[in-house]
């Protein structure tokens, strides 16, 4: 199942969006209530990110979002792809292994790390990047 | 997430403040900033001492973890640590998985937050 949005960083539009995603993670999801908001947990961080550190809190520039949810014999794949089109990063972004005990930058990304089977930023071909999320649910 | 955020604050004799907070911690809520706001405003008032009861939060993102993370940090330069209550599942993974869970300490209610002070702090001996 594929499902695509494109949303802006206004508030409502993302309560909008995150709802939505929600119903997908429990309709199609086989994963439990605590899972479905960890994974909503990432998404959200990924725009959060984008929002921050790319769009610098310009709200109306847009964001768009493809997930992927694949159902094979003995498990569930979750992908995720949000792409965005300001200024291309240098090089792709990997998250930290670890992080100190009261380090506030890169938590978000570490996090994300933590609970996501696959994840990083790199710069889209044309313009913008690419942030790509995986986790797989072993049935 | 409905966008909500809703703070309540109380003292336990001015050197323990206990903060309720409900709905979603998370910046793009406008109430975000008047809790940063608040929560500095207390720190600049030279209280180190938090009681946080997030039974009635439904979500936190990075920049709600970060907020967390600065009162204990404060609290740590002070040789304390803040209190957390939560009983919510999907809070307590995200604070386990932001290693916040090895800064704070969980405990079930607010007066055993008070207790915890009392006995680590000293407080008796001091109010």
């Amino acid at each position: 199942m594929i499902f695509k949005f494109t949303i802006s960083g206004r508030e409502d539009q993302i309560v909008q969006f995150e709802k939505k995603l929600l119903d997908i993670l429990n309709k199609t999801g086989r994963m439990d209530e605590v899972t479905s908001h960890e994974i909503h947990f990432c998404v959200h961080e990924a725009i959060l990110n984008i929002i921050q550190h790319t769009y610098k809190w310009d709200l109306d520039k847009l964001i768009e979002i493809r997930v992927d949810i694949t159902d094979e014999e003995e498990k569930q794949i979750f992908e995720v792809w949000i792409r965005d089109f300001g200024e291309s990063i240098d090089k792709p972004i990997f998250p930290p292994r670890k992080v100190g005990q009261f380090q506030l930058r890169k938590r978000g990304v570490y996090m994300i790390s933590k609970i996501m089977d696959e994840f990083y930023v790199k710069p889209h071909h044309e313009i913008g990047n690419v942030t790509y999320m995986k986790k797989i649910f072993i049935l | 997430m409905d966008g909500k955020l809703s703070i309540k604050v109380s003292f336990y004799k001015d050197i323990i403040g206990i903060i309720s907070i409900s709905g979603e911690l998370t910046v793009f809520v406008e109430e975000f900033d008047l809790l940063c706001k608040e929560v500095l405003a207390y720190i600049k008032m030279g209280i180190y001492r938090f009681i946080l009861d997030l039974c009635h939060l439904t979500y936190i993102d990075s920049s709600g973890v970060g907020v967390i993370i600065r009162l204990a940090a404060v609290a740590s330069k002070h040789s304390s640590t803040i209190c957390v209550i939560c009983d919510q599942p999907q809070i307590k993974k995200i604070l386990e998985i932001s290693n916040v869970d090895k800064i704070v300490r969980f405990v079930s209610n607010v007066q055993e937050g008070i207790s915890f002070y009392i006995a680590t702090d000293r407080l008796g001996e001091k109010v």
